[in-house]
Protein backbone atom coordinates (compact mmCIF):
# COMPACT_ATOMS: atom_id res chain seq x y z
CA UNK A 1 0.00 0.00 0.00
CA UNK A 2 1.13 3.51 -0.67
CA UNK A 3 -0.69 6.61 0.50
CA UNK A 4 -0.19 10.34 0.16
CA UNK A 5 -2.23 12.34 2.65
CA UNK A 6 -2.52 16.08 2.19
CA UNK A 7 0.92 16.19 0.65
CA UNK A 8 2.36 19.48 -0.49
CA UNK A 9 5.77 19.83 -2.14
CA UNK A 10 7.50 23.15 -2.65
CA UNK A 11 10.47 23.67 -4.92
CA UNK A 12 12.35 26.97 -5.12
CA UNK A 13 9.46 28.80 -3.57
CA UNK A 14 6.85 27.32 -5.90
CA UNK A 15 4.19 24.82 -4.95
CA UNK A 16 4.61 21.84 -7.31
CA UNK A 17 2.27 19.45 -5.48
CA UNK A 18 -0.66 20.95 -3.63
CA UNK A 19 -2.50 19.13 -0.87
CA UNK A 20 -2.70 15.83 -2.73
CA UNK A 21 -4.38 12.86 -1.09
CA UNK A 22 -4.14 9.59 -2.96
CA UNK A 23 -4.21 6.01 -1.80
CA UNK A 24 -3.07 3.01 -3.80
CA UNK A 25 -4.12 -0.23 -2.11
CA UNK A 26 -1.83 -3.26 -2.08
CA UNK A 27 -1.70 -4.96 -5.46
CA UNK A 28 -3.33 -2.08 -7.36
CA UNK A 29 -1.73 -0.50 -10.43
CA UNK A 30 -2.18 3.18 -11.06
CA UNK A 31 -1.16 5.36 -13.97
CA UNK A 32 -0.34 8.87 -12.81
CA UNK A 33 -0.72 11.00 -15.92
CA UNK A 34 -0.57 14.66 -16.74
CA UNK A 35 1.34 17.30 -18.62
CA UNK A 36 4.94 18.21 -17.82
CA UNK A 37 5.16 20.08 -14.55
CA UNK A 38 1.97 18.55 -13.20
CA UNK A 39 3.79 17.22 -10.13
CA UNK A 40 4.04 13.53 -11.05
CA UNK A 41 7.77 13.18 -10.44
CA UNK A 42 7.61 15.15 -7.20
CA UNK A 43 4.86 12.91 -5.90
CA UNK A 44 6.90 9.78 -6.65
CA UNK A 45 10.08 11.27 -5.18
CA UNK A 46 8.24 12.17 -2.00
CA UNK A 47 7.44 8.48 -1.55
CA UNK A 48 11.18 7.77 -1.50
CA UNK A 49 12.02 10.59 0.86
CA UNK A 50 14.08 12.30 -1.84
CA UNK A 51 12.39 15.67 -1.45
CA UNK A 52 10.96 17.57 1.48
CA UNK A 53 7.19 17.66 1.77
CA UNK A 54 4.45 18.49 4.19
CA UNK A 55 1.69 16.03 4.95
CA UNK A 56 2.07 12.28 5.29
CA UNK A 57 3.42 9.67 2.89
CA UNK A 58 3.07 6.03 3.85
CA UNK A 59 4.79 3.17 2.04
CA UNK A 60 3.76 -0.23 3.32
CA UNK A 61 2.71 1.39 6.58
CA UNK A 62 6.06 3.16 7.03
CA UNK A 63 5.97 6.94 7.31
CA UNK A 64 8.59 7.97 4.80
CA UNK A 65 9.83 11.02 6.67
CA UNK A 66 10.33 9.01 9.83
CA UNK A 67 12.22 6.11 8.23
CA UNK A 68 13.12 6.74 4.58
CA UNK A 69 15.52 3.80 4.43
CA UNK A 70 12.82 1.33 5.54
CA UNK A 71 10.43 2.87 3.02
CA UNK A 72 12.98 2.61 0.19
CA UNK A 73 13.63 -1.02 1.08
CA UNK A 74 10.06 -1.75 -0.04
CA UNK A 75 10.26 0.22 -3.27
CA UNK A 76 11.68 -0.51 -6.69
CA UNK A 77 12.11 2.82 -8.48
CA UNK A 78 12.79 3.71 -12.09
CA UNK A 79 13.61 7.44 -12.21
CA UNK A 80 12.75 9.67 -15.14
CA UNK A 81 16.38 10.60 -15.76
CA UNK A 82 18.01 7.22 -15.53
CA UNK A 83 21.74 7.17 -14.85
CA UNK A 84 24.12 4.85 -13.10
CA UNK A 85 27.43 5.32 -11.34
CA UNK A 86 30.02 6.08 -14.03
CA UNK A 87 32.98 3.88 -14.90
CA UNK A 88 31.18 0.71 -13.83
CA UNK A 89 30.01 -2.04 -16.15
CA UNK A 90 26.36 -3.05 -16.35
CA UNK A 91 27.13 -6.21 -14.37
CA UNK A 92 28.95 -4.19 -11.71
CA UNK A 93 26.04 -1.76 -11.39
CA UNK A 94 23.71 -4.69 -10.79
CA UNK A 95 26.09 -6.22 -8.22
CA UNK A 96 26.43 -2.82 -6.51
CA UNK A 97 22.66 -2.43 -6.25
CA UNK A 98 22.30 -6.00 -5.02
CA UNK A 99 24.83 -5.41 -2.25
CA UNK A 100 23.07 -2.19 -1.24
CA UNK A 101 19.88 -4.22 -0.87
CA UNK A 102 21.77 -6.90 1.08
CA UNK A 103 21.25 -9.42 -1.72
CA UNK A 104 23.95 -11.84 -2.84
CA UNK A 105 25.69 -10.32 -5.89
CA UNK A 106 24.52 -12.28 -8.91
CA UNK A 107 24.11 -9.98 -11.92
CA UNK A 108 23.46 -12.60 -14.61
CA UNK A 109 19.74 -13.24 -13.98
CA UNK A 110 18.99 -9.51 -13.71
CA UNK A 111 20.84 -8.74 -16.92
CA UNK A 112 19.14 -11.66 -18.62
CA UNK A 113 15.71 -10.38 -17.56
CA UNK A 114 16.57 -7.01 -19.10
CA UNK A 115 17.70 -8.64 -22.34
CA UNK A 116 21.24 -7.44 -21.62
CA UNK A 117 22.86 -10.82 -21.02
CA UNK A 118 25.56 -10.15 -23.60
CA UNK A 119 26.18 -6.55 -22.49
CA UNK A 120 27.22 -7.16 -18.89
CA UNK A 121 30.85 -6.17 -19.47
CA UNK A 122 29.98 -2.91 -21.19
CA UNK A 123 30.40 0.26 -19.18
CA UNK A 124 27.08 1.94 -18.50
CA UNK A 125 28.13 4.95 -20.59
CA UNK A 126 28.27 2.63 -23.61
CA UNK A 127 24.67 1.42 -23.26
CA UNK A 128 21.92 3.00 -25.36
CA UNK A 129 19.03 4.89 -23.76
CA UNK A 130 16.72 1.93 -24.32
CA UNK A 131 19.21 -0.50 -22.78
CA UNK A 132 19.59 1.75 -19.74
CA UNK A 133 15.81 1.90 -19.37
CA UNK A 134 15.58 -1.89 -19.49
CA UNK A 135 18.39 -2.17 -16.97
CA UNK A 136 16.60 0.32 -14.72
CA UNK A 137 13.37 -1.64 -14.87
CA UNK A 138 15.21 -4.89 -14.11
CA UNK A 139 17.05 -3.27 -11.18
CA UNK A 140 13.77 -1.97 -9.77
CA UNK A 141 12.49 -5.53 -9.49
CA UNK A 142 15.52 -6.82 -7.62
CA UNK A 143 14.69 -8.32 -4.26
CA UNK A 144 11.03 -8.49 -5.25
CA UNK A 145 9.94 -5.20 -3.62
CA UNK A 146 6.18 -4.97 -2.97
CA UNK A 147 5.97 -1.44 -4.44
CA UNK A 148 7.11 -0.27 -7.87
CA UNK A 149 7.37 3.41 -8.78
CA UNK A 150 8.09 4.03 -12.45
CA UNK A 151 8.68 7.57 -13.67
CA UNK A 152 8.18 7.96 -17.43
CA UNK A 153 9.34 4.38 -18.00
CA UNK A 154 8.67 4.52 -21.73
CA UNK A 155 11.01 7.42 -22.45
CA UNK A 156 13.98 6.39 -24.63
CA UNK A 157 12.16 3.18 -25.56
CA UNK A 158 11.29 2.41 -29.17
CA UNK A 159 8.00 0.77 -30.18
CA UNK A 160 9.31 -2.69 -29.29
CA UNK A 161 10.59 -1.41 -25.97
CA UNK A 162 7.24 0.15 -25.15
CA UNK A 163 5.47 -3.07 -26.01
CA UNK A 164 7.98 -4.98 -23.83
CA UNK A 165 7.30 -2.64 -20.93
CA UNK A 166 3.52 -2.84 -21.23
CA UNK A 167 3.74 -6.63 -21.42
CA UNK A 168 6.06 -6.68 -18.41
CA UNK A 169 3.58 -4.55 -16.46
CA UNK A 170 0.76 -6.88 -17.44
CA UNK A 171 2.70 -9.85 -16.07
CA UNK A 172 3.75 -8.04 -12.89
CA UNK A 173 0.96 -9.06 -10.56
CA UNK A 174 0.53 -8.76 -6.83
CA UNK A 175 2.57 -5.55 -6.58
CA UNK A 176 1.50 -2.02 -5.87
CA UNK A 177 2.54 -0.10 -8.96
CA UNK A 178 2.46 3.61 -9.71
CA UNK A 179 3.49 4.63 -13.23
CA UNK A 180 3.98 8.32 -13.95
CA UNK A 181 3.69 9.25 -17.59
CA UNK A 182 2.77 12.25 -19.69
CA UNK A 183 1.11 9.88 -22.17
CA UNK A 184 -0.95 6.75 -21.73
CA UNK A 185 0.84 4.72 -24.42
CA UNK A 186 -1.30 1.68 -23.76
CA UNK A 187 -0.92 1.89 -20.00
CA UNK A 188 -4.71 2.03 -19.64
CA UNK A 189 -4.75 -1.62 -20.73
CA UNK A 190 -2.53 -2.80 -17.86
CA UNK A 191 -3.44 -0.53 -14.93
CA UNK A 192 -6.47 -0.47 -12.69
CA UNK A 193 -6.79 3.29 -12.26
CA UNK A 194 -5.78 6.40 -14.10
CA UNK A 195 -5.14 9.52 -12.03
CA UNK A 196 -4.76 12.83 -13.85
CA UNK A 197 -2.55 15.37 -12.13
CA UNK A 198 -2.77 18.96 -13.25
CA UNK A 199 -1.14 21.97 -11.64
CA UNK A 200 0.02 19.85 -8.72
CA UNK A 201 -3.47 18.61 -7.89
CA UNK A 202 -5.51 15.52 -8.61
CA UNK A 203 -7.82 16.59 -11.43
CA UNK A 204 -9.37 13.21 -12.28
CA UNK A 205 -9.29 9.71 -10.79
CA UNK A 206 -11.03 7.12 -12.95
CA UNK A 207 -11.06 3.35 -13.38
CA UNK A 208 -8.83 2.45 -16.30
CA UNK A 209 -11.53 0.39 -17.97
CA UNK A 210 -13.36 3.59 -18.84
CA UNK A 211 -10.45 4.59 -21.05
CA UNK A 212 -9.97 1.26 -22.77
CA UNK A 213 -12.77 1.98 -25.21
CA UNK A 214 -11.05 5.13 -26.44
CA UNK A 215 -9.10 4.36 -29.56
CA UNK A 216 -8.16 7.45 -31.47
CA UNK A 217 -5.02 9.26 -32.45
CA UNK A 218 -4.11 12.79 -33.33
CA UNK A 219 -2.69 13.35 -36.79
CA UNK A 220 -1.06 16.65 -37.72
CA UNK A 221 -0.81 17.27 -41.46
CA UNK A 222 1.44 20.04 -42.72
CA UNK A 223 -0.90 21.22 -45.48
CA UNK A 224 -4.68 21.01 -45.98
CA UNK A 225 -6.05 17.82 -47.49
CA UNK A 226 -9.19 17.25 -49.50
CA UNK A 227 -11.92 14.89 -48.44
CA UNK A 228 -11.55 13.40 -44.98
CA UNK A 229 -12.42 9.75 -44.40
CA UNK A 230 -15.54 9.06 -42.39
CA UNK A 231 -15.21 9.51 -38.63
CA UNK A 232 -12.23 11.85 -38.92
CA UNK A 233 -12.70 15.26 -37.31
CA UNK A 234 -10.70 18.44 -37.65
CA UNK A 235 -9.68 19.48 -34.14
CA UNK A 236 -7.93 22.68 -35.14
CA UNK A 237 -6.06 24.42 -37.92
CA UNK A 238 -2.92 26.20 -36.90
CA UNK A 239 -0.35 27.92 -39.16
CA UNK A 240 -1.68 25.99 -42.12
CA UNK A 241 -1.41 22.63 -40.34
CA UNK A 242 -4.46 20.50 -39.72
CA UNK A 243 -4.89 18.71 -36.42
CA UNK A 244 -7.11 15.70 -36.98
CA UNK A 245 -8.84 13.30 -34.62
CA UNK A 246 -8.56 9.91 -36.27
CA UNK A 247 -10.09 6.66 -34.98
CA UNK A 248 -7.48 3.89 -34.86
CA UNK A 249 -9.14 1.88 -37.64
CA UNK A 250 -9.18 4.90 -39.98
CA UNK A 251 -5.47 5.70 -39.66
CA UNK A 252 -4.40 3.76 -42.76
CA UNK A 253 -7.01 5.55 -44.91
CA UNK A 254 -5.94 8.94 -43.59
CA UNK A 255 -2.28 8.24 -44.32
CA UNK A 256 -3.20 7.20 -47.85
CA UNK A 257 -5.05 10.49 -48.37
CA UNK A 258 -2.17 12.44 -46.86
CA UNK A 259 0.24 10.88 -49.33
CA UNK A 260 3.61 12.64 -49.45
CA UNK A 261 2.62 15.57 -47.26
CA UNK A 262 4.53 15.97 -43.97
CA UNK A 263 2.60 14.23 -41.22
CA UNK A 264 2.92 13.53 -37.50
CA UNK A 265 0.91 10.92 -35.62
CA UNK A 266 0.69 10.89 -31.86
CA UNK A 267 -1.45 9.75 -29.04
CA UNK A 268 -3.73 12.48 -27.68
CA UNK A 269 -2.62 13.88 -24.32
CA UNK A 270 -4.22 12.01 -21.42
CA UNK A 271 -6.03 15.11 -20.22
CA UNK A 272 -7.84 15.33 -23.56
CA UNK A 273 -8.77 11.66 -23.46
CA UNK A 274 -10.06 12.00 -19.92
CA UNK A 275 -12.00 15.14 -20.81
CA UNK A 276 -13.64 13.30 -23.69
CA UNK A 277 -14.46 10.26 -21.60
CA UNK A 278 -15.74 12.16 -18.60
CA UNK A 279 -17.39 14.93 -20.54
CA UNK B 1 28.73 -5.40 5.01
CA UNK B 2 27.20 -2.06 6.02
CA UNK B 3 25.85 0.26 3.34
CA UNK B 4 28.64 2.84 3.70
CA UNK B 5 31.26 0.13 3.29
CA UNK B 6 29.50 -1.13 0.14
CA UNK B 7 29.41 2.41 -1.26
CA UNK B 8 33.07 2.97 -0.36
CA UNK B 9 34.19 -0.23 -2.08
CA UNK B 10 32.28 0.41 -5.29
CA UNK B 11 33.19 4.09 -5.41
CA UNK B 12 36.84 3.17 -5.04
CA UNK B 13 36.53 0.81 -7.97
CA UNK B 14 34.78 3.44 -10.10
CA UNK B 15 37.21 6.20 -9.11
CA UNK B 16 40.23 4.09 -9.96
CA UNK B 17 38.93 4.11 -13.53
CA UNK B 18 38.35 7.86 -13.59
CA UNK B 19 40.32 9.46 -16.40
CA UNK B 20 40.67 12.83 -14.65
CA UNK B 21 42.29 11.20 -11.67
CA UNK B 22 44.69 9.09 -13.68
CA UNK B 23 45.61 11.83 -16.09
CA UNK B 24 46.62 14.02 -13.14
CA UNK B 25 48.27 11.10 -11.32
CA UNK B 26 50.25 10.15 -14.41
CA UNK B 27 51.39 13.74 -14.94
CA UNK B 28 52.31 13.97 -11.25
CA UNK B 29 54.25 10.70 -11.41
CA UNK B 30 56.21 11.74 -14.49
CA UNK B 31 57.05 15.12 -12.99
CA UNK B 32 58.16 13.73 -9.62
CA UNK B 33 60.27 11.12 -11.34
CA UNK B 34 61.91 13.71 -13.58
CA UNK B 35 62.40 16.16 -10.70
CA UNK B 36 64.05 13.49 -8.55
CA UNK B 37 66.32 12.37 -11.36
CA UNK B 38 67.38 15.94 -12.16
CA UNK B 39 67.91 16.77 -8.47
CA UNK B 40 70.13 13.74 -7.99
CA UNK B 41 72.09 14.30 -11.17
CA UNK B 42 74.13 17.22 -9.79
CA UNK B 43 76.52 17.47 -6.89
CA UNK B 44 75.92 19.93 -4.07
CA UNK B 45 74.73 23.17 -5.57
CA UNK B 46 74.35 26.39 -3.54
CA UNK B 47 74.92 24.37 -0.39
CA UNK B 48 71.84 22.18 -0.89
CA UNK B 49 72.10 18.42 -0.73
CA UNK B 50 70.64 16.45 -3.62
CA UNK B 51 67.91 15.12 -1.35
CA UNK B 52 67.00 18.64 -0.22
CA UNK B 53 66.69 19.71 -3.83
CA UNK B 54 64.58 16.67 -4.66
CA UNK B 55 62.40 17.16 -1.58
CA UNK B 56 61.83 20.82 -2.43
CA UNK B 57 60.90 19.86 -5.98
CA UNK B 58 58.55 17.12 -4.79
CA UNK B 59 56.88 19.52 -2.38
CA UNK B 60 56.36 22.10 -5.12
CA UNK B 61 54.88 19.48 -7.42
CA UNK B 62 52.67 18.06 -4.67
CA UNK B 63 51.35 21.53 -3.85
CA UNK B 64 50.17 21.78 -7.45
CA UNK B 65 49.04 18.27 -8.30
CA UNK B 66 47.72 16.62 -5.13
CA UNK B 67 45.08 19.28 -4.32
CA UNK B 68 44.05 19.30 -7.95
CA UNK B 69 43.47 15.54 -7.86
CA UNK B 70 41.39 15.71 -4.68
CA UNK B 71 39.44 18.82 -5.61
CA UNK B 72 38.62 17.77 -9.17
CA UNK B 73 37.71 14.18 -8.35
CA UNK B 74 35.54 15.25 -5.42
CA UNK B 75 33.90 18.16 -7.21
CA UNK B 76 32.95 16.10 -10.25
CA UNK B 77 31.74 13.05 -8.37
CA UNK B 78 28.33 13.95 -6.95
CA UNK B 79 27.66 16.84 -9.33
CA UNK B 80 28.26 14.52 -12.29
CA UNK B 81 25.93 11.93 -10.85
CA UNK B 82 23.32 14.58 -10.16
CA UNK B 83 23.54 15.67 -13.80
CA UNK B 84 23.42 12.15 -15.22
CA UNK B 85 20.68 10.85 -12.92
CA UNK B 86 22.97 8.35 -11.19
CA UNK B 87 22.46 10.13 -7.89
CA UNK B 88 18.74 9.37 -8.01
CA UNK B 89 19.55 5.72 -8.57
CA UNK B 90 21.73 5.66 -5.44
CA UNK B 91 19.41 7.75 -3.29
CA UNK B 92 16.53 5.42 -4.13
CA UNK B 93 18.42 2.50 -2.60
CA UNK B 94 17.92 1.61 1.06
CA UNK B 95 20.87 3.62 2.30
CA UNK B 96 20.80 6.81 4.34
CA UNK B 97 22.32 10.02 3.01
CA UNK B 98 24.91 10.15 5.76
CA UNK B 99 26.05 6.59 5.02
CA UNK B 100 26.13 7.34 1.32
CA UNK B 101 28.21 10.49 1.76
CA UNK B 102 30.65 8.96 4.24
CA UNK B 103 31.02 5.88 2.05
CA UNK B 104 31.75 8.05 -0.95
CA UNK B 105 34.37 10.02 0.93
CA UNK B 106 36.12 6.86 2.11
CA UNK B 107 36.07 5.27 -1.35
CA UNK B 108 37.35 8.40 -3.06
CA UNK B 109 39.89 8.96 -0.29
CA UNK B 110 41.34 5.53 -0.99
CA UNK B 111 41.47 6.37 -4.71
CA UNK B 112 43.19 9.75 -4.20
CA UNK B 113 45.64 8.16 -1.77
CA UNK B 114 46.43 5.42 -4.30
CA UNK B 115 46.99 8.02 -7.00
CA UNK B 116 49.22 10.09 -4.70
CA UNK B 117 51.30 7.11 -3.64
CA UNK B 118 51.68 5.88 -7.19
CA UNK B 119 52.85 9.38 -8.15
CA UNK B 120 55.54 9.19 -5.46
CA UNK B 121 56.50 5.60 -6.30
CA UNK B 122 58.92 6.32 -9.13
CA UNK B 123 60.50 9.23 -7.29
CA UNK B 124 60.98 7.07 -4.21
CA UNK B 125 62.81 4.42 -6.18
CA UNK B 126 65.05 7.00 -7.86
CA UNK B 127 65.84 8.67 -4.54
CA UNK B 128 66.55 5.36 -2.82
CA UNK B 129 68.86 4.38 -5.64
CA UNK B 130 70.62 7.73 -5.93
CA UNK B 131 70.65 9.08 -2.37
CA UNK B 132 70.44 5.91 -0.31
CA UNK B 133 67.83 4.99 2.24
CA UNK B 134 69.09 7.07 5.16
CA UNK B 135 66.59 9.83 4.23
CA UNK B 136 63.76 7.34 3.84
CA UNK B 137 61.87 8.65 6.92
CA UNK B 138 61.95 12.15 5.45
CA UNK B 139 60.61 10.85 2.16
CA UNK B 140 57.85 8.92 3.93
CA UNK B 141 56.96 12.09 5.83
CA UNK B 142 56.46 13.81 2.50
CA UNK B 143 54.21 10.99 1.34
CA UNK B 144 52.20 11.11 4.57
CA UNK B 145 51.78 14.88 4.34
CA UNK B 146 50.74 14.63 0.71
CA UNK B 147 48.18 12.00 1.69
CA UNK B 148 46.74 14.38 4.29
CA UNK B 149 46.70 17.18 1.72
CA UNK B 150 44.89 14.88 -0.70
CA UNK B 151 42.26 14.06 1.92
CA UNK B 152 41.74 17.73 2.81
CA UNK B 153 41.37 18.63 -0.88
CA UNK B 154 39.01 15.75 -1.53
CA UNK B 155 36.85 16.71 1.41
CA UNK B 156 36.57 20.29 0.09
CA UNK B 157 35.98 19.01 -3.46
CA UNK B 158 33.22 16.68 -2.33
CA UNK B 159 31.57 19.53 -0.42
CA UNK B 160 31.64 21.58 -3.63
CA UNK B 161 30.09 18.62 -5.41
CA UNK B 162 27.32 18.34 -2.84
CA UNK B 163 26.25 21.88 -3.70
CA UNK B 164 27.01 22.06 -7.44
CA UNK B 165 24.12 21.32 -9.77
CA UNK B 166 26.25 20.41 -12.79
CA UNK B 167 29.70 18.99 -13.53
CA UNK B 168 30.69 22.26 -15.16
CA UNK B 169 29.89 24.29 -12.08
CA UNK B 170 31.60 21.74 -9.86
CA UNK B 171 34.74 21.79 -11.96
CA UNK B 172 34.75 25.59 -12.15
CA UNK B 173 34.40 25.92 -8.39
CA UNK B 174 37.13 23.32 -7.82
CA UNK B 175 39.59 25.12 -10.11
CA UNK B 176 38.78 28.47 -8.52
CA UNK B 177 39.35 26.98 -5.07
CA UNK B 178 42.66 25.51 -6.19
CA UNK B 179 43.75 28.82 -7.68
CA UNK B 180 42.74 30.63 -4.50
CA UNK B 181 44.72 28.30 -2.27
CA UNK B 182 47.71 27.94 -4.59
CA UNK B 183 48.20 31.58 -5.49
CA UNK B 184 45.76 34.16 -4.28
CA UNK B 185 45.77 33.39 -0.55
CA UNK B 186 49.54 33.67 -0.22
CA UNK B 187 49.55 36.87 -2.24
CA UNK B 188 46.69 38.21 -0.15
CA UNK B 189 48.46 37.39 3.11
CA UNK B 190 51.65 38.99 1.81
CA UNK B 191 49.80 42.11 0.71
CA UNK B 192 47.92 42.31 4.01
CA UNK B 193 51.13 41.88 5.95
CA UNK B 194 52.76 44.73 4.06
CA UNK B 195 49.78 47.04 4.06
CA UNK B 196 48.56 46.46 7.59
CA UNK B 197 51.93 45.71 9.23
CA UNK B 198 50.48 42.58 10.78
CA UNK B 199 52.19 41.11 13.82
CA UNK B 200 54.21 38.01 13.02
CA UNK B 201 51.90 35.72 15.01
CA UNK B 202 48.88 36.83 12.96
CA UNK B 203 50.85 36.40 9.77
CA UNK B 204 51.75 32.87 10.82
CA UNK B 205 48.14 32.00 11.61
CA UNK B 206 46.91 33.45 8.31
CA UNK B 207 49.53 31.55 6.33
CA UNK B 208 48.94 28.30 8.21
CA UNK B 209 45.19 28.50 7.64
CA UNK B 210 45.84 27.86 3.95
CA UNK B 211 46.15 24.06 3.66
CA UNK B 212 48.67 24.37 0.84
CA UNK B 213 50.91 26.67 2.86
CA UNK B 214 50.51 24.41 5.89
CA UNK B 215 51.58 21.46 3.77
CA UNK B 216 54.57 23.30 2.30
CA UNK B 217 55.85 24.57 5.66
CA UNK B 218 55.28 21.23 7.43
CA UNK B 219 57.09 19.42 4.65
CA UNK B 220 60.09 21.71 4.51
CA UNK B 221 60.37 22.03 8.29
CA UNK B 222 60.90 18.33 8.70
CA UNK B 223 62.51 17.26 5.44
CA UNK B 224 65.03 19.91 4.61
CA UNK B 225 68.13 20.62 6.57
CA UNK B 226 68.36 24.00 4.89
CA UNK B 227 66.43 26.66 6.90
CA UNK B 228 66.54 29.17 4.02
CA UNK B 229 64.14 26.99 2.05
CA UNK B 230 61.47 27.50 4.70
CA UNK B 231 60.90 31.14 3.93
CA UNK B 232 60.13 33.79 6.56
CA UNK B 233 56.81 32.32 7.74
CA UNK B 234 58.25 28.81 7.97
CA UNK B 235 61.29 30.04 9.87
CA UNK B 236 58.99 31.91 12.23
CA UNK B 237 56.89 28.76 12.77
CA UNK B 238 59.92 26.64 13.55
CA UNK B 239 61.27 29.37 15.78
CA UNK B 240 58.02 29.55 17.77
CA UNK B 241 56.91 25.91 17.77
CA UNK B 242 60.03 23.90 17.02
CA UNK B 243 60.24 21.39 14.18
CA UNK B 244 58.01 18.77 15.80
CA UNK B 245 55.51 21.33 17.05
CA UNK B 246 55.30 22.91 13.61
CA UNK B 247 54.81 19.55 11.92
CA UNK B 248 52.14 18.39 14.38
CA UNK B 249 50.30 21.71 14.33
CA UNK B 250 50.24 21.91 10.54
CA UNK B 251 49.15 18.27 10.25
CA UNK B 252 46.34 19.33 12.55
CA UNK B 253 45.49 22.12 10.10
CA UNK B 254 45.19 19.60 7.25
CA UNK B 255 43.06 17.27 9.38
CA UNK B 256 40.89 20.21 10.42
CA UNK B 257 40.31 21.08 6.75
CA UNK B 258 39.35 17.45 6.10
CA UNK B 259 36.90 17.41 9.00
CA UNK B 260 35.45 20.83 8.14
CA UNK B 261 35.00 19.90 4.48
CA UNK B 262 33.29 16.67 5.45
CA UNK B 263 30.99 18.38 7.93
CA UNK B 264 29.99 21.14 5.52
CA UNK B 265 29.59 18.75 2.59
CA UNK B 266 27.54 16.34 4.65
CA UNK B 267 25.27 19.13 5.78
CA UNK B 268 24.78 20.33 2.21
CA UNK B 269 24.24 16.80 0.93
CA UNK B 270 21.68 15.93 3.57
CA UNK B 271 19.81 19.23 3.28
CA UNK B 272 20.34 19.97 -0.38
CA UNK B 273 17.20 18.32 -1.64
CA UNK B 274 15.31 19.22 -4.78
CA UNK B 275 12.98 17.61 -7.32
Amino acid sequence: MIAWRQVTVRYRGQVVVQNVSLEVPTGQRVALVGPNGAGKTSLLRSALGLIPYTGTVLVGGVEVRRDPVAARRQVGYVPQLLGFPPNLTAAEVVAFAQELRALPPDPAPVLGAAGLGSHGEKRVQELSGGMLRRLGVALAQMGDPPVLLLDEPTSFLDWDGEAWLVEWLRETTGKTVVVASHQLRGLERVVDRVVLLDGGQVARDVPAERLRSVHWLEVVVGTPIGTLPEGVQVLATQNGAWHLRVPDHRLREVLEVVGERPVRVHEPPPERILREVLG
Amino acid sequence: MTAWAVVARWDLRAALRDRWLWTLAAAFGVMTLAASAVALSGLRVLGLSSFDRAAAALLSLSVLFVPLMGLVLGALWISGERESGALDFLLAQPVGRVGLYVGRFLGLAAAVTSATWSGYGGAGLVLAWGAGTDRLPAFLWLVLLSTLLGLASLSVGLAISAAATTRGRGLGAALLTWLTFALLTDLGVLAAALALRLPSAVLLILAAANPLSAFRIAGLAVVTRTPELLGPVGMLAVDRLGVVGTAVTLCGVLLAWTAAGLAVGLRWFVRGLGP
